[in-house]
């Protein structure tokens, strides 16, 4: 099993001039995501394993992806007891199957 | 990660129609976001993103609604009785998203608001605010809207903003299908008010309401033309009735804290004798 990254379905989310506002729904509050955590929203917004996250947003600010994924991982964490963000568990794909 | 302190108000507007939404879904609720956000992008005037939430409500769904906002913190401000002499709205306020309209019926189409509702329900499209899909008016159906509030919000000396936009600019047909709307809806009186062509339907006492907003009035005039207007005598004694009350919120802001019971007495025995005194001074052999 592999843990797939979503942006939770109860949330509003906002993008202006590179800052982005999400909230939980109904009740909020908003959320500012400024800087990196606007990379990392961003990045989210298509799901993903960490790893794919996290290479997302490594190419998005030009670094190799061991130096963000620890930030990127602290950061979903933190977005996820917002209830922001969800993580599902889904089967991992056999290598052989993409042959 | 930071919780906000100082979200620009356009983007709280956004998420709070989305978080109003989310409420109707839960409720099984038919709402239709009007104004600001919600409004298509072309028919916007300068940077109309609005100060607050307006939805009208299907109207068989308001109290399920109404109370499911309660449960979620949504304070009321004004209720659809003690707001304008319309009834039409109620005044919530969440410490999250800020100020809310919940339009029961709409000013200018209130004579059958269930008819009215799935006229505009029926051809209605979606925008996604905040990300989450929200029930708008079609175009046309959203010039009427925009129309029908500039009816009562006129700018003195010059037109409406919004009236350009949806109605000037708009070509001939669209005009002719706003106006097949309004028959529809019930609201041929009131889009005249707004364009401009009350004095077509002079001597009809629903055109009296829209005079007071359109020529000006004070509110004794505002509520005489209502009661004009009102059919019936259960209706026209309603209308005298809530002409009397007091609005708590208007007071207590007024007052700088919540009144209490001798000052809401002390202003009803003030509207009272404004009242006495309004129509003492219109008497003819004064």
């Amino acid at each position: 099993m592999t843990d797939q990254l979503l942006i939770a379905a109860r949330t509003a989310w906002v993008e202006r001039e590179g800052t982005v506002y999400a909230a939980p729904l109904p009740d909020g509050p908003p959320f500012v995501l400024a800087g990196a955590g606007a990379a990392i929203w961003l990045s989210l917004v298509e799901g993903g394993t960490l790893q794919e996250v996290a290479q997302r947003v490594a190419d998005d600010v030009g670094s190799p992806a061991e130096v963000v994924t620890a930030d990127v991982a602290t950061f979903v964490a933190g977005l996820a007891v917002a209830g922001l963000v969800v993580r599902r568990a889904v089967p991992a794909v056999p290598a052989s199957s993409h042959d | 990660m930071t919780e906000v302190v100082d979200v620009p108000l356009p983007v709280r507007v956004e998420l709070a129609h989305a978080a109003v939404q989310a409420l109707a879904d839960e409720a099984g609720v038919d709402v239709l976001h009007i104004k600001g956000p919600a409004v298509h992008r072309g028919l916007r005037t300068h940077a109309q993103s609005g100060t607050d939430v307006d939805v009208i409500v299907r109207p068989s769904g308001v109290d399920a609604l109404m109370a499911l906002l309660a449960e979620h913190d949504w304070r009321i401000e004004t209720t659809f009785d003690a707001g304008s002499a319309f009834d039409h709205a109620a005044n919530l306020f969440h410490e999250s998203w800020g100020m809310l309209d919940v339009h029961r019926h709409y000013p200018g189409m209130d004579r059958d608001p269930a008819h009215a509702f799935e006229r505009l329900w029926s051809s209605r499209g979606s925008v996604e605010l905040g990300h989450v899909p929200c029930a708008v008016p079609e175009p046309l159906a959203q010039s009427l809207v925009l129309l029908l509030h500039s009816a009562r919000t006129p700018h003195l000396g010059a037109d409406h903003p919004d009236l350009a936009p949806n109605w000037t600019d708009r070509t001939p047909q669209d005009r002719e299908r706003i106006r097949a709307l309004a028959a529809d809806t019930g609201a041929t009186v009131a889009l005249a008010a707004a364009t401009g062509h009350l004095d077509e339907y002079q001597g009809d006492p629903e055109a009296a309401v829209w005079e007071v907003f359109v020529r000006g009035g004070d509110r004794l005039d505002e509520w005489s033309a209502r009661f004009r207007a009102a059919r019936g005598p259960r209706a026209k004694a309603s209308v005298a009735w809530r002409s009397l009350r007091v609005n708590r919120y208007y007071l207590g802001l007024k007052l700088g804290h919540t009144p209490t019971r001798a000052e809401v007495a002390a202003e009803s025995a003030r509207r009272v004798a404004a009242g006495v005194k309004a129509v003492a001074g219109r008497l003819p052999w004064r």
